[in-house]
């Protein structure tokens, strides 16, 4: 407990004297963050795995290089970005795969899995199936906005500091990112809408 | 408002950023246009997809990877800090050294030269230094010798006007001497025959020419006693023998006339005996002779 109650900048301040174990606690704290980062940014498990440690080993062998001007979060997520912006040029293009079971287990909670409607656990799988989808289809400059500021939550402010960039570029970037994603999921619901609706038919009008 | 401008604004609007007139203005226009209204609503629906989206939970065994890679390095980190850090260390240090030291290499090469030179004018021109030097103003040191047996030395420019007249009339191989001491030994002893015909002269008993041949002969006997001995040594081995013990005898009777004052007055003590028109060769023992005498 005492431990959970050290901020990152004196973790980090221990991990810099050499403390094992700080490092190791930051570690802890941030992993589970910077693996869904980096799940959002690739697409795939297996890649996200890879950026996560990637980004900590990198985080551990600059740790001398952090200043405090940003917090250890911010410092770190903008390791991450890189590091997956790296891994994205490497291996472009990029392959958002489709949930693995084990994946799409994780993906619902025991709330939604006790409710016993087929079609809204359907219509879930196929929303989350959709929302990599139309990610996978965006350029990586909106992908990694939108990541950041609707998937991760962090404010303008913080994607500024992040990604290195005034507060007015990150919000242009965005509305236009949003929009982009909005025609990425009309082509996909499109071409999933559009085989069901032939035997039905009519539409509403 | 355009259905594009609505469109393009709809994410401000979804997000509640826009101010008051425009939400009003875009919300009118909503209201009449069922385009845009389903592209409100696919923006609605695309972005409420995108914030629920869960991600998978990461595996189980990557924090345990991710420490244990970290670990790894920071055991391997501070190896290599040290290694990194002793080799910048050698670097500088070689460098500064090397800076320190490049002026002292050039000092020893300046001291070596400096040390050289002279040597090797020594070798190359062992007496010549006081004559070269004396040369231009005065005139050579065996001139002083000449000096004597002329006249008396009232003023220098005489000395410079008299003794060269005399020299270039009636020694023209003193003055070539005095002048160009080397290429004058050179002249002298590859000629061998030459300087052995010479030998004879010492032993002429006629008074009046024993003078002039003392003359003749004494700076000619000082000056390559001591000069010729090494060029003497680096000529080739046969024709070398006969002016060698020439020369040995010419030092012999210079150390006998050494201890007289005047040069010309020795000659004539083993002149008489020797005969003349003694063969260049001959003239050595013919001295000897005399000295046993």
């Amino acid at each position: 407990m005492r431990e959970e109650r050290q901020s990152d900048e004196n973790l980090v301040l221990k991990a810099k004297r050499g403390d094992a174990d700080a490092f190791n606690l930051l570690v802890e704290r941030h992993y589970k963050r910077i693996y869904s980062l980096a799940f959002q940014m690739l697409g795939n498990a297996e890649d996200a795995a890879d950026a996560t440690q990637e980004t900590f080993v990198k985080a551990f062998g600059q740790l001398r290089h952090f200043r405090g001007d940003a917090s250890f979060s911010t410092w770190l997520h903008r390791i991450a970005i890189n590091t997956c912006k790296d891994m994205m040029r490497r291996n472009r293009p990029v392959q958002f795969s489709q949930l693995t079971p084990e994946d799409e287990h994780a993906e619902f909670d025991p709330a939604t899995l006790a409710e016993p409607n087929p079609d809204e656990i359907l219509a879930e799988r196929e929303r989350a199936e959709l929302v990599w989808l139309a990610l996978g289809k965006l350029p990586d400059e909106a992908r990694q906005i939108l990541v950041l500021c609707d998937m991760q939550g962090f404010s303008y402010a913080e994607v500024a500091a992040i990604l290195n960039l005034p507060e007015g570029t990150v919000k242009s970037r965005l509305h236009r990112a949003r929009n982009a994603f909005k025609e990425a999921w009309k082509s996909l619901t499109k071409e999933q809408i559009a085989p069901q609706k032939r035997p039905k038919g009519g539409d509403e009008k | 408002m355009t259905c594009k401008e609505v469109i393009e604004r709809l994410p401000e609007y979804w997000s509640g950023e826009l101010d008051e007139a425009t939400k009003n203005e875009l919300t009118a226009h909503l209201s009449g246009c069922l385009a845009c209204q389903q592209e409100w609503a696919l923006l609605q629906t695309a972005m409420t997809a995108l914030r629920n989206a869960k991600t998978p939970e990461p595996p189980p065994e990557l924090l345990v990877r991710i420490q244990a890679e970290v670990k790894a390095r920071q055991q391997r980190k501070p190896v290599f800090v040290w290694r990194w850090q002793w080799a910048t260390a050698a670097a500088v240090a070689t460098f500064v050294l090397l800076c320190l030291s490049l002026p002292l290499f050039q000092r020893a090469r300046e001291k070596v030269r400096v040390s050289t030179s002279p040597t090797v004018a020594e070798r190359a021109v062992p007496a010549l230094p006081p004559p070269a030097l004396e040369m231009p103003s005065t005139i050579a040191p065996s001139k002083p010798e000449i000096s004597r047996f002329g006249s008396t030395l009232p003023t220098p420019k005489e000395k410079l006007a008299k003794p060269r007249r005399q020299v270039l009339a009636e020694r023209p191989r003193s003055e070539r001497i005095s002048e160009a001491p080397e290429a004058s030994l050179k002249a002298i002893e590859p000629s061998e025959p030459s300087s052995s015909k010479d030998l004879p002269l010492l032993s002429i008993p006629s008074g009046e020419q024993q003078e002039k041949v003392g003359e003749n002969i004494a700076p000619e006997i000082s000056v390559p006693a001591e000069k010729t001995a090494p060029q003497i040594a680096q000529l080739p081995s046969e024709p070398r023998k006969v002016p060698f013990v020439a020369e040995l005898e010419l030092r012999e009777r210079v150390r006998v006339q050494k201890p007289e004052p005047k040069m010309g007055e020795l000659p004539p003590a083993p002149i008489p005996e020797s005969p003349t028109g003694v063969p260049s060769v001959a003239g050595a023992p013919m001295a000897r002779r005399s000295e046993g005498n």
